[in-house]
């Protein structure tokens, strides 16, 4: 038996040894200057550095971070999260990281960059030179519909570089514009920015009859927004089982599936779902007639409970729609027309008088290569649709990279392309410094941060955990955006009392002292603190990112207009001072709406008051600020009927926005922005219940709002007047007019307090020490500069040195 | 045996019908989704929502994805999660290799190693060695493998700099640089599989070694090693075969966070992504495909008592009694 000892002893030091080994292998330690692979800049990708750095940066250049003329790498190194980019296709594009991407595979006609000595300067891209406006030639243009009397701002004449190619060297000349537009806004394939050209401040003359492409339109009769009945000719009424109603907002089929499944079954029995589908056969659309008016007439008397049925004779006009038929157009007419091989001619429906704005409008490129667009056309469910720019086989670059290599939710890589024009144009010199851009998809932010900090990533996003520690960095960059969140509240009466139980009370939401005093309990600034440390406290709809006057970027809020009706909202002397707290105020608020909530019947003694905080995930953000808010809300309570008897808890669901238009929510966050050029425009965001119905639902947008414009009172819904500033009476009244209305319209949602501003988003962001933007203010315009004007401190064998120099853990 | 497998399959094939028709009916009753779009792009949605069917009754719906599926095989296209337009057969066998690749290489790591301090557990059944051994099973099997992901990220690809934080890009899965960069992923999926194995193993033997046919062979003179390596072990594997099966079928599942730590392109993520993109082509065919995993499975599982042990007899009827 001897003879085993000693193996067993082995055997036990070598699985001891093993397991140590294959648990903590790390242990070992390793030379990290020994030219481990992981260092390389572009760990994760296939590309090879080429490694060619026979003219160094000199040291001068690396301390000021001017472009040295060499020819050595510089790769920049991006992140992004796994779903952001789906096509590259200028058609379909729906995110902004696929937008990013394309800005520099891609060029538009004009750019709208940073200067050195301006706010910002225009450029010319694919455009040869500045547009001339060619408005008088075209007046009276009755295939156009250019106004006779009209002199600016209809048609621009822009003239082509002749020196623009795509990455392959095919010349790319007006015929490619044409092409590009007319499969943008082809019928057959319906292209999903479609609607840039046929709607809004760029639709070209024409182009919407071209997109419908002769398609009858059908249109709700009853308008839910104004309460208005369309007016039409008699007979001209149709009805559909499967299209959206004006009364559900959603079709039969899916309201019968849903919530209203109750009201489809008739007084003596009978399925009315059923029996319109079985009128509507296969058909899309039937017109109504007597049979489908009664089946309509039994679900509305359902609706209705089956009572006083003459009070309701008409609502059946809210199931339908009228029919308008659409004159077909041929490409001839729409507003693009060809003058020669480089110049282009832009009809527009409406003018476009600011300057800014005809730019702003034509920075992104919509052009696609013939050949390969059509090659990846295919029939998908009835539509024509390509899959040009979903991989690097079926994208051309013409801009200053090309595409190079993409894997999928993976890496995405763009090179230098060869035939941009801008390489060999003085006016580009010092810009696209980088030679490469390569993107990883990660989904994992601490992965993220330690790509950062080994070299291996060259910006982040931080989170509110790494504010605390890298907050006050040299390399910390903050980027404000136009997004506000709000609190939003539910407002409908119904939805709330049906979520009661005994002694949990929800209606005193209803009340609008509940709700302002929610809006005084609450510190802005201490809230941004506690939990969105790199936001900003935000008191008006809409924050400083706003301009109102493109051709000199003033924002709105800095206007008087602006600035005053906070004053007015949070009762504050002036606008420096205003905080929007008050707690003493917050408490008698609470008392007077519990009180009256009391009197109506609305709330009982004893009841407690527990409201839902609904949001996606139970982040540890999202509990610090919902423990925030309940601590605010508890706070002012003291002293109150409703002291000790008021909460906020966190609720997960898997859409609060859903949730919140259902009625299923008490509170919500939510947030709109963008449109940063059109102030006046996202008002509609507030007052549409298309738009703001997840967001505070129950909110009426009917409430009146009296303004006084010169001396006069006028009286329009809050909705109207939205309309009339934008579309009416007022959208071309001096600006004086118009911000005096805007800032009412502002005053008179807030007075509501269904929606209760808290902080602006901004993020924050790491910058590697590679690199450096060209200016260190913010511009709501592009930025810092971009990476157009990015500069690098360091070239690609550089930065590996000094990474390794580092330990590869650098320090910000 | 063959009339039992012909029944098990044709089972199969019905229940995986049944689910395929539930799951359709269950994802179209979700609020109805092409692209998320405000504004003007609201017309272009529903425009793409009639063309492609959304706006049709459910039964018509289901009508068209049966006859796309069984003459086409086409399960539709992505709209929000993988590439625009893509087919969703072809996105989701996409993201298979990298999943794959990690969880075989795993499986294949693991299993020798789970089989092998399983045995030496139970050779040396509370001793030292036994001790050691349990110790690490515990802790594989109670600390989730996410934890030991971070753990090894920040150890071993952060702080250490010893290997890459994220799995290497590309398909070249056959080179050094490909395997180096999922040597962490591997490891972090292979401590729960090895200590599930260690713990079968050393359970099975342990009973087996107590048995009285072991008692047997050792009083025919086998040495302990003997017996255990000639009877013991081989007896053992009866019911760990299923064990090792599962592994081996499971490893197409992927596992989410692993992946999504070393930003692993793999199916792991697919399946959330889809529906919290309600992305419903991609939820259809994920889900299913997640079935006809566990279905196959099962059956396989079942089989191979039957093959492994010509003891056990399949079918129940009486035929196969035993007189």
């Amino acid at each position: 038996m001897k003879k085993t000892k000693t193996p067993k002893k082995l055997l036990a030091l070598l699985l001891l040894a093993v397991m140590l080994v294959g648990t903590f292998a790390a242990c070992k330690g390793k030379d990290k200057t020994d030219g481990d692979d992981t260092q390389n800049p572009s760990v994760g990708n296939d590309t090879e550095q080429t490694g060619d750095n026979d003219n160094q940066t000199d040291d001068n250049d690396t301390e000021t971070g001017n472009p040295p003329a060499d020819d050595a790498e510089y790769t920049l190194n991006l992140t992004q999260t796994t779903s952001a980019v789906h096509t590259l296709n200028p058609h379909e594009w729906e995110y902004s990281p696929e937008y990013d991407i394309m800005q520099l595979t891609q060029s538009g006609l004009y750019g709208i960059i940073y200067s050195e000595t301006e706010d910002f300067a225009y450029s010319c891209e694919m455009a040869a030179d500045f547009p001339t406006d060619v408005t008088s030639e075209y007046a009276g243009n009755e295939t156009y519909g250019v106004p006779a009397d009209a002199t600016e701002g209809y048609a621009f004449r822009i003239p082509l570089r002749q020196d623009a190619k795509w990455e392959d060297g095919t010349p790319i000349n007006a015929d490619t514009y044409i092409y590009s537009y007319q499969q943008l806004l082809s019928p057959e394939m319906v292209n999903y920015r479609a609607s840039g050209r046929y709607e809004g401040t760029y639709a070209l003359a024409n182009a919407y009859q071209y997109f419908l492409g002769g398609a009858d339109q059908y249109t709700d009769y009853f308008n839910a927004e104004t309460g208005e009945y369309a007016e039409v000719k008699d007979g001209n009424l149709y009805f559909s089982t499967t299209e959206p109603t004006a009364f559900f907002g959603m079709s039969l089929a899916d309201a019968a599936a849903g919530d209203y499944a109750e009201y489809f079954t008739a007084e003596d029995g009978t399925d009315t779902l059923a029996a319109l589908q079985t009128l509507q056969g296969d058909e899309a659309w039937i017109p109504v007639n007597e049979e489908v008016r009664t089946a309509l007439d039994a679900m509305i008397a359902a609706v209705n409970a089956h009572t006083d049925t003459a009070a309701y004779d008409q609502e059946y006009l809210e199931f339908c729609t009228y029919k308008e038929e659409m004159e077909a157009v041929t490409w001839d007419q729409v507003g693009l027309v060809k003058n020669d091989d480089y110049t282009l001619t832009f009809i527009f429906t409406k003018p476009i008088l600011e300057e800014f704005m005809f730019y702003f409008g034509h920075t992104g490129g919509l052009l696609v290569k013939e050949d390969v667009y059509e090659a990846n056309k295919s029939d998908i469910g009835g539509l024509t649709k390509t899959t040009y720019g979903t991989s690097a086989n079926t994208y051309v670059s013409y801009g200053p990279y090309k595409l190079t290599e993409w894997q999928a939710e993976k890496v995405l890589t763009v090179e230098k392309n060869d035939q941009w024009f801008g390489w060999n144009d003085p006016a580009y010199e010092g810009q696209y410094q980088a030679t490469r851009i390569s993107y990883q998809f990660i989904d994992e932010h601490t992965t993220e941060m330690q790509l950062f900090l080994q070299g291996n990533v060259d910006t982040v996003t931080l989170d509110a955990n790494d504010v605390q520690t890298y907050g006050t960095s040299d390399y910390v960059v903050y980027e404000p955006t136009s997004y506000t969140f709000k609190l939003s509240f539910n407002t409908e009466k119904e939805s709330l009392k049906a979520r009661e139980s005994a002694g949990i009370n929800k209606t005193i939401i209803t009340y609008v002292d509940f709700r302002k005093a929610f809006s005084l309990a609450v510190n802005r600034t201490e809230l941004c603190q506690a939990a969105f440390p790199t936001h900003s406290a935000a008191y008006g709809l809409l924050n400083d990112q706003y301009a109102y006057e493109t051709n000199n970027f003033s924002t709105y809020r800095d206007t008087e207009q602006a600035k005053s009706i906070l004053c007015e909202v949070y009762d504050a002397e002036n606008y420096d001072t205003l905080s929007g707290y008050n707690v003493k105020e917050a408490s008698e608020l609470l008392e007077k709406a519990y009180q009256e909530a009391l009197a109506a019947g609305d709330i009982k003694e004893n009841d407690k008051v527990v409201l839902d905080f609904n949001v996606s995930v139970s982040s540890d953000t999202n509990q610090k600020a919902i423990n925030f808010l309940n601590d605010a809300i508890v706070a002012a309570a003291v002293g109150t009927s409703l002291e000790g008897r008021i909460s906020v808890e966190l609720k997960e669901v898997d859409d609060y926005y859903a949730a919140m238009k259902a009625g299923t929510a008490d509170l919500i966050f939510s947030a709109w922005g963008g449109n940063e050029m059109d102030p006046y425009s996202l008002m509609q965001c507030y007052v549409d219940i298309v738009y703001f119905d997840d967001g505070e639902h129950g909110f009426n947008a009917e409430l009146p709002l009296t303004i006084q414009i010169d001396g006069k009172d006028y009286t329009y819904s809050l909705y109207e007047w939205y309309k009339e500033v934008c579309e009416g009476q007022w959208a071309q009244a001096p600006s004086d007019t118009r911000l005096h209305i805007l800032a009412k319209l502002e005053g008179g949602v807030l007075d509501q307090y269904c929606g209760i501003p808290l902080y602006s988003r901004r993020e924050a962001n790491l910058l590697s020490q590679k690199v450096q933007y060209v200016t260190d203010e913010f511009s709501n315009v592009y930025g810092y500069g971009g990476i157009r004007f990015m500069k690098f401190l360091y070239n690609d064998e550089e930065w590996a040195a000094y990474c390794a120099e580092q330990n590869n853990q650098l320090s910000y | 045996m063959k009339k039992y497998i012909a029944k098990r399959i044709m089972l199969m094939f019905v229940t995986a019908f049944v689910t395929m028709t539930v799951l359709f009916v269950l994802i179209r009753l979700l609020p109805n989704h092409v692209h998320a779009a405000l504004g003007g792009y609201a017309k272009q949605e529903e425009m793409m929502r009639e063309a492609w069917g959304y706006n049709k009754p459910i039964i018509v719906q289901y009508g068209i994805f049966l006859k796309n599926v069984f003459t086409e095989w086409n399960w539709g296209f992505c709209t929000e999660v993988g590439t625009y337009l893509q087919p969703v057969t072809e996105y989701v066998t996409s993201k298979l290799p990298a999943t794959i690749y990690i969880n075989v290489i795993s499986v294949v790591f693991s299993i020798p190693l789970g089989v092998i301090f399983g045995v030496i557990a139970a050779n040396y059944k509370n001793r030292w060695q036994d001790h050691i051994i349990n110790f690490f099973i515990m802790l594989f099997i109670s600390v989730p493998s996410f934890v030991f992901a971070f753990f090894l990220q920040y150890i071993v690809g952060f702080k250490l700099g010893l290997l890459p934080l994220v799995m290497k890009s590309g398909t070249d899965y056959f080179t050094w640089a490909m395997l180096r960069s999922a040597i962490m992923p591997i490891l972090a999926m292979s401590f729960y599989i090895i200590a599930g194995d260690m713990r079968y193993v050393r359970a099975e033997l342990t009973e087996t070694m107590t048995s009285d046919y072991m008692l047997l062979a050792r009083t025919k003179g086998l040495t302990r090693r003997q017996a255990l390596f000639r009877h013991a072990l081989r007896n053992s594997m009866v019911p760990l075969v299923p064990t090792f099966l599962a592994d081996v079928i499971y490893v197409i599942s992927g596992s989410m966070i692993i992946e999504q730590i070393f930003a692993v392109p793999g199916i792991g993520k697919v399946f959330v992504l889809s529906v919290t993109s309600r992305d419903y082509s991609v939820l259809q065919f994920v889900a299913m495909f997640y079935t006809c995993i566990d279905l196959v499975a099962a059956l396989l599982f079942d089989l191979s008592y039957g093959l492994i042990d010509p003891r056990i007899r399949m079918g129940g009827g009486k035929n196969n009694e035993l007189s």
